[in-house]
């Protein structure tokens, strides 16, 4: 097992240099750079060319890309070309946000995404069935923005039960934190909790048809047990990798929301650097979105062998 | 069951909660991009400031002189002190003004720092400015130069290196900063408020829904059409401010095939329905104008109005005079703070154009691009603004809009000649007179053409009183009251 871990972390070293380079030279193929925008409306060609040489944007393109990785190699991420702080401290300051955001939304997307999809796929075609299914479709056709606006007019607006938007600081005591955090998490749930109901409702229809199952029954094993140890669990593999994508695409930053619910994370920054052409921030973020899919990908992995024991066996091969 | 609601926001009645959608890059009061607009006049102090009439008033500087050929000016400084604690200096304004001319710090005042030709410190309380012509626009210029502490800047991205009456306290990036009085503020018995805070809520509709819940006092940065939907709202009003509008224009690149034909020119000019404009796009927060300054402004000269009225029969017979037919234009728009309102804009000028057979073509750019090719001018036709409107007119006429530095690449000796004059004198009835042959010159020219002067919306609750902006548009907020 512990082989495989080394196995897959080496493998993302390539994986990083090469999206390292699509993102260095993608976003310096977008035109306009951060000078022209940092010098105001008005400036003159001489204070955009001072500006363009105090961040080094001078240089040539392979010249800045070989002094980037060199940064890159160790741990040095740069400076934001527009406020100057490091990049790093950025990312730090954000990622925080952003985990929290993520690690409520999934529990939330995996518990509403799990009851629904359990329910659907043990009555397949009932009317319960056909109703998870509409409901499921609206979910999935919801855009975020709009859900969120509208979770903002009845539940905090109208209601008053939650704050409207912003993360509240953990020094405001934890119902704060978890009233600031309702409505985002339930936000991005709503449009991902859907994914995995149908997942989970495709996979327990198949596994109930399936041999072992029959057999089970066919043993007399009690419905609680074979629903629980013989259907539910087999079903969780392909619910796991969803789930794994969804957080991947969490930590790289669910930008719409944060920018709905003022939620620091990277997203967010991703988003304003993008905009101010902050070369090294939409490097730095691009970079933890990429890393985030990949440490997704590789928590699937190990979790496919905890669920699975001829996955976990096959590891140590 | 409201354990959400302002659950961590001030709520004592000398505090001011206020939401605006972009962060501050810095703290750098160089920089005046929209982020950083809320602190400049809160953690920094200037030499004078302007009252609404244009008069200069004691700021650092309690006192000044003028030279004889009012090309020297000797400012003494009042006893204040940094909110380091450090006394402010005649070195720490000789290191500011220096720092806003040093084009590496990238300071958004432009050009408009090149009339100062020289600064010294004369003693610690003393400062002598040394003027390349009678700058009858210097105090305006002075309210947007704010005093740095020389020792402070290092850090500037994270705190402030100021002396006004607030101070940096804690900062949430993303989220929201606060600003404390300073209670060591040379005049801390006009602050009446103890705490601002910023909340950063990018998400326009977001901050509407805040300031209805209660959650925020005042939005800062706002769209008409929010505003006018928040009017009537119980427990809310909007304040439509009168000062420092932002000046939206149409500018055309005279180098550009038949845009370099004056009469051309002309027709597009009457062919802008500048009313329109003003009612649809801008929701009526916003007043026609073919000047570079507003109807409020004292260099503003009602009688050119009818000059530039929409005529889409003058157009057509201007049109025909100048002998271009068929032509195909393209109007480079955008989606950046200085171009709202451009794409509806632009639809509105391409139906009139339309009627008297020229073609428009309509771009709309993202931020970065629209900036590069406004910078290289590389449009046949522009949408854009300035927020210089309620300046002096001396700092809106020399920018990269009007004159010859301006992007429309559009020379005129007479025009220039005018402008030289109205920037030597500073007697008020001979500049008057100037800028108004000046705006006449601008609407002939028609290589920039203004359309109409937005004016900045502010909801908030009916509790908040004694919002200010100063002629840039930034707020001055120490003598706000909240009614809790």
């Amino acid at each position: 097992m512990l082989a495989y871990i080394v196995r897959r972390v080496l493998q993302f070293i390539p994986v990083a240099l090469l999206t390292s380079v699509i993102i260095f030279v993608g976003v310096r193929l977008a035109p306009g750079d951060p000078a022209e925008l940092l010098a105001g409306p008005d400036p003159s060609p001489q204070v955009v060319a001072a500006i363009r040489e105090k961040l080094g944007l001078d240089q040539s393109i392979p010249l800045q890309f070989v002094l980037w990785l060199k940064g890159l190699a160790t741990g040095d991420l740069g400076r934001s070309m527009v406020n100057g702080l490091p990049v790093s401290e950025l990312l730090v300051q954000r990622l925080g946000a952003t985990f929290e955001l993520a690690i409520a939304a999934l529990i939330l997307s995996l518990l509403a995404g799990g009851a629904l999809g359990i329910a659907a796929g043990m009555r397949p075609n009932s009317l319960l069935d056909r109703l998870i299914s509409a409901l499921t479709a609206l979910g999935l056709s919801l855009p975020l923005f709009w859900t969120g606006i509208l979770m903002i007019m009845f539940f905090a607006v109208q209601l008053r039960w939650f704050p409207v938007a912003g993360q509240a600081p953990l020094s405001a005591g934890p119902l704060a934190v978890l009233a600031s955090l309702a409505l985002p998490a339930t936000t991005i749930a709503i449009g991902n909790a859907p994914v995995i109901a149908r997942f989970l409702r495709n996979e327990i229809v198949e596994m109930r048809r399936s041999d072992h199952v029959r057999t089970a029954y066919a043993k007399g094993l009690p419905s609680h047990v074979i629903v629980r140890d013989y259907v539910v669990r087999n079903s969780l593999i392909p619910v796991l990798t969803v789930a794994g994508i969804i957080l991947g695409h969490l930590i790289g930053g669910s930008a719409v929301v944060e920018i709905v619910f003022s939620w620091p994370g990277i997203g967010q920054l991703l988003v304003t650097a993008l905009s101010n052409r902050d070369y090294s921030v939409v490097e730095g973020a691009m970079i933890v979105a990429v890393g985030a899919f990949l440490l997704a990908n590789l928590l699937v992995d190990i979790g496919y062998g905890l669920l699975d024991p001829r996955i976990r066996s096959s590891y140590d091969k | 069951m409201a354990m959400g609601s302002s659950a961590w926001a001030s709520a004592r009645a000398a505090d001011l909660t206020l939401a605006q959608g972009a962060e501050p890059i810095s703290f750098d009061p160089t920089q005046f991009a929209t982020g950083n607009q809320v602190f400049l006049h809160q953690f920094y102090d200037t030499l004078t400031t302007l009252d609404r009439t244009g008069v200069p008033h004691p700021g650092l500087a309690q006192s000044w002189e003028r030279s004889a050929d009012g090309l020297t000016v000797t400012f003494k400084l009042r006893d204040a002190k940094f909110h380091s604690g450090r006394e402010v200096t005649a070195d720490d304004v000789v290191f500011t003004i220096q720092r806003y001319q040093d084009p590496k710090t990238g300071a958004n005042l432009g050009e408009r720092m090149s009339t100062i030709t020289g600064v010294k410190a004369l003693d610690p309380k003393t400062v002598e400015l040394t003027l390349s012509s009678p700058t009858p626009g210097l105090f305006d210029l002075l309210e947007a130069v704010f005093i740095q502490d020389k020792d402070a800047v290092g850090n500037i991205a994270t705190t402030d290196a100021g002396s006004g009456p607030f101070r940096l306290g804690d900062f949430q990036p993303g989220v929201s900063f606060k600003m404390v009085r300073f209670t060591d503020y040379w005049q801390n018995d006009q602050t009446k408020l103890d705490n601002i805070t910023v909340r950063i809520i990018p998400d326009e509709g977001a901050a509407a829904a805040a300031l209805q819940a209660g959650e925020v006092d005042l939005l800062l940065q706002t769209s008409a059409l929010t505003a006018k939907n928040l009017e009537g709202v119980n427990g809310i009003k909007v304040w439509h401010a009168d000062t420092a509008p932002v000046t939206y224009y149409l500018m055309a690149n005279t180098t550009h095939g038949p845009l370099a034909n004056q009469l051309f020119r002309q027709a597009i000019e009457r062919s802008i329905d500048r009313q329109t404009i003003a009612d649809v796009v801008y929701s009526g927060a916003a007043v026609p104008t073919c000047q570079p300054w507003a109807a409020s402004h004292w260099a503003h000269d009602a009688k050119l109005e009818t000059e530039c009225s929409y005529d889409l029969a003058a157009a057509a017979d201007l049109l025909a005079k100048s002998g271009v037919s068929g032509a195909t234009l393209t109007v480079n728009t955008a989606v950046d703070s200085y171009s709202a309102g451009s794409s509806a804009t632009a639809q509105i000028l391409k139906e009139s154009l339309a009627q008297i057979g020229v073609t428009l073509n309509i771009v709309t750019y993202e931020q970065a691009q629209a900036r590069k090719l406004l910078l290289a001018s590389d449009f046949d036709l522009l949408l854009h603004s300035y927020t210089e409107g309620g300046n002096d007119p001396q700092f809106i006429m020399p920018s990269g809009i009007y004159g010859p530095k301006g992007r429309s690449k559009y020379s005129d000796p007479k025009y220039d000649e005018l402008v030289a004059a109205a920037n030597d004198t500073l007697d008020v009835d001979k500049r008057k007179a100037l800028y108004s042959q000046i705006s006449q010159r601008i609407i002939e020219n028609a290589d920039v053409m203004p359309i109409v002067d937005g004016f900045r919306e502010l909801p908030m609750k009916t509790s908040v009183d004694g919002v200010v902006l100063d002629v840039s548009g930034f707020p001055v907020l120490a003598g706000v009251s909240v009614t809790k």
